[in-house]
């Protein structure tokens, strides 16, 4: 039985803008299990970031605005705490989340150590010694090596002020996402790194409190392919040390290939398909997704005909009527245009909103 | 895409599909846009309803005032309380207070617009010069801008008026001096940003000659700083002829203006407050005016907010 | 033995680096470019890969004089470009046209996308007013837009759909080679199938020749004939696409081709690692300059630079291995 984390149910979040009202998130479910890595696909406009920053009630108001749904973590809904406790407990702490573009993310005026140590400082030492003690319990059953720096924790005497110490733990999570003479570079700026040290450091800061769930929105977008690499590679030693799930938005399918236990693919506010990574890229069925599979110029393989899906992305305020994908469908039918098809399962833990697939009206 | 999500998502949504989309669609040029935007914003269109209203009083002024400026009203006395037949009252010589307040506004415009002008004229080529050749000739230009912006405007003014003799004339004359350097400036920091930008670029790999660039591409993509930095400064040139007037360095009587009521009538505040009341009022409304207008204007223009 | 369309020998771009304000001296420079050389033949995709600062985008600027090279010559057919004063470069210009990556900063957010398209067809006298308009439309039709977009805006334009006005405004003046600096990096995955297809499209029906630059290597294999790889300013494997992608001679290619994630779960590659990052321009490793990330770094490699040669048949690499 899987044990669910985080769970979405129904969201809408609209926009309401000088031209109308922007339909961003039209009816999403989703469920992150423990441990597990979501890939959450699409294109611009799909809403897939919107999704993301709803989680962490982010979304700017005015415009934006979550109208209804629950957002289930652990049970309560965060859509029902005062932001106050959301500060507190989620934002950062149980819940971290790291952006595209680390060139914007990480405040130039302050150095990278002092940064990490705040948000070590204002979540972590809060409730030092639980922090601690659980931080040290999951090193030592997860035995990793490369982060071991982390478990000298514990027996490290008190050097002065709750400060220093939360100084020092940014150390040890700089060295432990692969930073070279940590040390030397924590009072460093960000401008002084290359892209894919800040992303990097923007990882540590994420981790350094234990999330139970990283959001990553597009973390390797930004960066050159040979650092992507080792990016991805700190977020799966992430997973396999601390047991973290993580929602990876992106629209880069190799990244998913390569990263996701379960994808959910999006289209304008709406997830078209949501299964298991195997199954999404070898058995797709939603015409939205074999079109971006095949939209996809391999390295490897024989040369084929790059196909492409005609048309461009909907108008979120006046969007299609009935399935939003429908006037670039190559299988639309007449009842497409009709109604909104819902998500329904297709085999074990696929789902597909599809009129190809749904069975019968509801 | 990764800024605020409110505006990118508006924008994704806001565009049209390819070809064979039949959408209504009104075409959006930036001068719409912009007056949309200017149109929001409650504080903007008082402004302008009241600059406009204030160029129409100052073109109307012989049809809306009752008495010519210089005129001594008949049978009046000196000094009196506003009545209905004279709504500000009369000052010292018997002239009617409100009529020479509306022909004020004439030096008022006349200082602010013409002022603009005569900083705008050699402060607009001497930016674009700067920005756009660059190198010694930049370093130049700016160097003598910044001696000239090294004066305080006000005191400068004086010194001005000082050497030559005061008049309205020669009030414009030192105000579009001083306000030339901030011209320049201002246009020199566009050209620079918005010669970066790619599509600058772009025109010049269509090899379109660098006259065509210039003035085709790059200046009217200036031209918001322009206009901002203009309306604000407009009002900041009634301020200071009425400040020079006031001090009598400014418009010369009989020549009707605020800054000169304003001094003159001071001495008999205790008689007859409001006649000091009204110019000083006529004085603060305009200049109120054209900053609301100027700070509409700068929201409405803000690249921030465009699409 | 067809000709060179386009050959470049020895280009070479350095940017100062000035320190001090009052008194400004040079301490360094960025050798952006390093000494390149190389073919591109008539109707041809000459694929120009490699990472954020390895010199491709400059590459492509200075092919086209839109950035002065610091030495080197550039050929167009038989014509020294780069020793030509610049109102005579601006006659060539009009056979030598860019795509620019952009597509939101590469038009003139003021002016209409037909007349930005027309300017060029009016400023240089080969159309009058009526019948600019007229082959604008053709174009606009050729790039896939509606006539009607020709009265609108950029900012009222999608990505992929400015991508295709700054196509059909690099068409106007009819070239014969086109720079295509990462025209879909910064479009959508179906988008970029879209506009991918469309410059196929354009060069079967032109006859053009171009230099495609970009990051990406799945498109750089879709679309290129032969490909070229850069790294820190130098070229360090060229060959037929399929080839490169089949048989990775040097290490840097090897590391960069298993580094791209593969569209299928459950099939890893295998990851060749690189350590460190890449190294700043302003001071470029001795002898080879990619021997500080090399898993195959030999003590020749950090004294000698590597001479380039031909290993396979039409396939040239500059490694010490070979």
């Amino acid at each position: 039985m899987r044990d669910v984390l985080l769970e979405i149910r129904d969201l809408h979040t609209h926009f309401f803008t000088e031209d109308g009202v922007v339909k961003a998130i039209n009816g999403v479910n989703l469920e992150i299990a423990s441990g597990e890595t979501l890939g959450l696909v699409g294109e611009s406009g799909s809403g897939k970031s919107v999704t993301a920053l709803s989680i962490l009630r982010l979304i700017q108001d005015p415009p934006g605005k979550i109208v209804s749904g629950q957002i289930l973590f652990k049970g309560d809904d965060l859509l029902t705490y005062p932001t106050a406790r959301l500060r507190r407990d989620i934002r950062g702490r149980a819940i971290a989340m790291i952006f595209q573009d680390p060139m914007v993310s990480l405040n130039p005026v302050f150095t990278v150590g002092s940064q990490l140590a705040e948000a070590i400082y204002l979540h972590q030492f809060r409730d030092q010694r639980a922090a601690l003690q659980q931080g040290v319990e999951m090193l030592r059953e997860a035995g990793a090596p490369g982060l071991e720096g982390l478990t000298d924790l514990e027996s490290e005497p008190d050097t002065g002020t709750l400060w220093q110490r939360a100084l020092q733990r940014g150390i040890r999570m700089m060295e432990a996402v692969g930073i070279p003479s940590a040390r030397d570079r924590v009072i460093d700026y960000p401008h002084q790194f290359s892209g894919g040290m800040r992303q990097r450091i923007m990882i540590a800061m994420a981790i350094s409190c234990h999330p139970a769930l990283l959001i990553a929105d597009e973390p390797t977008t930004a960066l050159d392919v040979t650092i992507q690499v080792q990016i991805l590679e700190i977020m799966k030693t992430i997973k396999r040390t601390f047991g973290t799930s993580i929602l990876l938005i992106t629209h880069n399918l190799g990244v998913i290939a390569e990263m996701a236990d379960r994808v959910a693919v999006m289209y304008a506010g709406n997830i078209v398909e949501y299964t298991d990574a195997p199954t999404l890229f070898y058995q797709p069925k939603h015409p939205y997704t074999v079109g971006l599979l095949n939209c996809y110029p391999v390295v490897d393989g024989p040369r084929k005909q790059l196909e492409s899906i005609e048309g461009t992305v909907p108008d979120l305020i006046n969007p299609p009527s009935g399935c939003r994908f429908h006037p670039r469908c190559k299988h639309a039918m007449p009842v497409c245009q009709e109604r909104e098809p819902q998500l329904q399962p297709v085999a074990d833990g696929h789902l597909v909103s599809c009129h190809l697939y749904n069975a019968g009206p509801a | 895409m990764a800024n605020s999500q409110g505006t990118a998502v508006a924008t994704v949504a806001v565009e049209h599909g390819a070809r064979g989309a039949l959408r209504q669609y009104r075409t959006r040029s930036m001068l719409s846009i912009t007056l949309r935007r200017l149109a929001r914003s409650y504080s903007a269109l008082w402004g302008l309803c009241m600059v406009c209203g204030l160029i129409l009083i100052a073109v109307l002024a012989d049809v809306i005032a009752p008495y010519g400026p210089a005129q001594i009203v008949t049978g009046g006395g000196s000094l009196d309380l506003p009545t209905w037949a004279h709504p500000m009252g009369l000052d010292l010589l018997g002239r009617d207070v409100f009529s020479r307040v509306i022909y004020s506004s004439r030096i008022a415009i006349y200082v602010g617009i013409v002022s603009i002008i005569l900083a705008l004229l050699p402060g607009i080529p001497l930016g674009i010069v700067a920005g756009f050749y660059g190198g010694r000739l930049d370093k130049l230009i700016m160097a003598v801008m910044d001696v000239i912006l090294a004066f305080p405007i006000f005191l400068l003014a004086i010194v001005i008026m000082v050497v030559l003799e005061p008049s309205t004339t020669n009030v414009v004359i030192a105000l579009g001096i001083v306000r030339i350097p901030i011209y320049a400036r201002v246009v020199r920091g566009s050209v620079l940003s918005v010669k970066e930008n790619e599509y600058i670029e772009a025109v010049r790999a269509l090899a379109l000659s660098r006259w065509r660039v210039l003035f085709h591409h790059v200046l009217p993509n200036c031209m918001a700083p322009i206009i901002i930095t203009s309306t604000l400064s407009v009002s900041t040139s009634i301020l200071i002829e009425s400040s020079l007037s006031f001090l009598g360095l400014g418009t010369q009587p009989p020549t009707p203006s605020w800054g000169w009521d304003l001094k003159a009538n001071l001495v008999f505040i205790d008689t007859n407050p409001w006649i000091v009341v009204f110019p000083g009022l006529a004085i603060f409304l305009t200049t109120l005016a054209f900053n609301m207008l100027g700070d509409g204007l700068r929201d409405a223009l803000d690249p921030r907010l465009k699409r | 033995m067809t000709e060179a369309l386009l050959s470049v020998k020895g280009l070479t771009k350095y940017f100062p680096v000035i320190k001090g304000v009052v008194r400004s001296r040079l301490v360094g420079e960025i050798k952006a470019v390093d000494g390149v050389n190389f073919e591109v033949m008539p109707g041809e995709t000459l694929g120009l890969v490699g990472e954020s600062g390895c010199g491709k985008t400059t590459t492509g600027r200075l092919v086209l004089r839109l950035l002065e090279p610091s030495g080197g010559q550039v050929y167009y057919h038989d014509v020294e470009l780069t020793s030509l004063r610049q109102r005579d470069m601006d006659r060539y210009r009009q056979k030598l046209q860019i795509i620019f990556q952009d597509p939101y900063a590469s038009l003139n957010p003021r002016i209409t996308v037909g007349d930005a398209i027309a300017e060029p067809l009016i400023a240089h006298g080969m159309a009058r007013r009526r019948d600019a308009r007229e082959r604008v439309l053709r174009l606009l039709d050729v790039v896939g837009l509606a006539p009607f977009h020709y009265n609108r805006y950029p900012h009222e334009f999608s990505g992929g759909q400015r991508q295709r006005v700054g196509i059909a405004r690099a068409l106007v003046l009819e070239p014969e080679f086109i720079v295509a600096d990462e025209p879909v990096s910064a479009l959508d995955v179906s988008i970029q199938a879209q506009i991918i297809n469309l410059l196929e499209r354009i060069q079967a029906e032109f006859g053009l020749t171009f230099l495609f630059i970009s990051h990406d290597l799945g498109v750089i294999r879709h679309i290129s004939t032969r490909v070229l790889v850069m790294y820190l300013g130098k070229i360090v494997e060229m060959a037929g696409a399929d080839d490169l992608f089949a048989h990775p001679l040097h290490p840097y290619t090897q590391a960069l081709l298993s580094a791209v994630p593969s569209a299928r779960p459950g099939v890893t590659r295998a990851r060749i690692l690189l350590s460190g990052d890449v190294p700043s321009p302003l001071n470029p490793p001795a002898g080879c300059r990619f021997h500080t990330r090399c898993p195959q770094a030999m003590p020749q490699c950090k004294t000698e630079e590597p001479i380039w040669k031909e290993v396979g048949h039409g396939h040239y690499t500059a490694c010490h291995l070979y």
